[in-house]
């Protein structure tokens, strides 16, 4: 039933709710803000922060904190020049490219944020996992996104050499179900409506996915999402749990629209059994604010438009939690079935939200899309 | 970065390869050799005999596709190659000569004028 009152809710409208507070209980699930300008980067090193009107390559995940993750530097392989004591990393008229590396055990697909001080002559290239960046004396902090290639752990002299020291301070890890995209050919395109930030998704191969595998652990999923669909010309993914929903156990997906030319949006919920949640009637070029609430042992998969359900359907959804799996987004499996539109902020977690955090969760969104609920 | 597009491009099966190791040296970020993934067939039905993308590219990169001889491109390719510490590719006549390029149409209707349906 729609509600008696409508709430206009647009960039910054609703500044009281956090959805990071649905996490407080470490809930697996993922948040995806386009418009936090830490949100996005442009390549896989994550070293370029997103920008209107380029390509994105990673989304972060804020459903997960920063954590320190270490505040003592480990024993690093140096060159003849180069000494460590501690956290002092000593470089003595080293030449280019002599250096200290290491591998501190970083994850995968993973944001590092590392704060040192370099003291001396010269410039020192520093990797966290990511692309190298030359700092000249000073102190820093550098954000990096580590996808897994390479060696982890670099502290470099620059082109015309290093003397002096690099002092470790600490490293912050945050880790995530955050969204990747290597090939440049297929990574969505942030754009901006009204300041709000979204990623655009070109119907043919853009798409993104976590990599790694989701450990949901749970039977019960609530996703919100602020979607554009411009096209009903054929099914398209906007996310899914795995290559295939349709016929992989415990995963969900949520699709606009689900049938060609059907002009609907559909959420699925499978544990072994497949439950579908449609409604049509929503004709592309149409924005709306998505909802999926699944939950396998209560036999239940409800798809929710703007704050009101649309479809409530109870159909046995078998046994089982939401298995480990990728998340895929845009794609079935980063290669069928492409979505054609617009995706502005995105949420996704392992419990039940309450009707007062689902409110605020859709009102949110709905703020973060240009959505009127 | 400047970037032009976005390009539809599709070539066949026979060149995907030679394509795939184009591209690597070519895409800025690392999946390069991923760039053709969707696949594509005269009745829609697998084994795919073509395989298209739709992107962006960066201006020199798509001023050499369009306007360079297969020799130039070449050149330009090995250019590339030394500058992002990638492996040289031994030739880039089959994906130069094979490769059907356009900026006009959406991709299903560039795919559909060549005869063409997504397979799956």
């Amino acid at each position: 039933m729609r509600r008696a009152f409508a709430r206009v809710v647009r960039g910054g409208g609703v500044p009281q709710f956090n959805p990071r507070s649905l996490f407080s209980g470490s809930e697996t699930g993922f948040l995806y803000d386009l418009n936090d300008p830490t949100g996005t980067y442009q390549n896989g090193g994550g070293t370029t922060a997103g920008a209107v009107g380029q390509v994105v390559s990673v989304v972060r995940d804020f459903s997960r904190p920063e954590t320190v993750k270490l505040t003592t530097l480990p024993a690093m392989t140096v060159s003849a020049t180069v000494s460590q004591n501690g956290n002092v990393l000593t470089f003595t008229n080293s030449p280019a490219n002599d250096q200290a590396s290491g591998n501190p055990g970083l994850s995968t697909h993973t944001f590092y944020r590392m704060t040192f001080i370099i003291e001396g002559t010269g410039q020192v290239l520093i990797y966290v996992g990511g692309s190298p960046i030359a700092f000249s004396p000073g102190t820093y902090t550098l954000q990096q996104w580590f996808s897994g290639a390479g060696t982890s752990f670099i502290f470099r002299a620059s082109t015309g050499g290093f003397n002096g020291t690099v002092t470790f301070v600490e490293l912050r890890e945050q880790l995530g179900n955050h969204l990747y995209q290597s090939t440049s050919a297929a990574k969505p395109m942030l754009r901006q409506e009204n300041g709000n930030n979204y990623l655009e998704f070109d119907g043919a191969d853009d798409s993104l996915s976590t990599v790694k595998q989701v450990a949901w652990g749970s039977d019960v999923i609530d996703i919100v999402a602020g979607v554009q669909k411009t096209s009903d010309a054929a099914i398209a993914i906007v996310a899914e749990l795995s290559a295939d929903s349709e016929t992989t156990a415990g995963t969900f997906g949520l699709a606009a629209p689900h049938s060609a030319a059907g002009a609907d949006y559909r959420f699925s919920s499978r544990g072994t059994v497949l439950a579908t949640a449609s409604a049509a009637g929503f004709t592309a070029p149409i924005k709306n604010v998505l909802t999926g609430r699944g939950n396998i042992a209560g036999d239940s998969a409800i798809l929710r438009v703007n704050g009101t359900q649309v479809a409530n359907v109870t159909t046995d959804q078998g046994t089982g939690t939401y298995t480990n799996q990728i998340l895929y987004i845009g794609r079935r499996g980063g290669s069928t079935l492409p979505f054609t539109g617009r995706l502005y902020s995105m949420l996704g977690i392992a419990r039940a939200l309450t009707a007062t955090e689902l409110q605020q969760a859709e009102a949110w969104v709905a703020a973060k899309s240009g959505v009127t609920i | 970065m400047a970037l032009v597009g976005p390009v539809n491009m599709i070539i066949t099966e026979a060149v995907k390869l030679n394509a795939s190791d184009v591209f690597t040296i070519l895409d800025p970020d690392t999946g390069g050799a991923n760039t053709f993934s969707i696949a594509l067939s005269p009745s829609g039905a697998a084994n795919a005999t073509h395989w298209g993308t739709r992107t962006f590219l960066e201006e020199e990169t798509y001023n050499a596709l369009k306007n360079m001889s297969v020799t130039q491109f070449k050149a330009y390719v090995d250019q590339v190659a030394a500058q992002r510490g990638r492996t040289p590719v031994g030739s880039v006549t089959a994906f130069k000569n094979g490769v059907m390029l356009d900026e006009t149409m959406g991709f299903w209707d560039f795919a559909k004028a060549q005869g063409l349906k997504p397979v799956g």
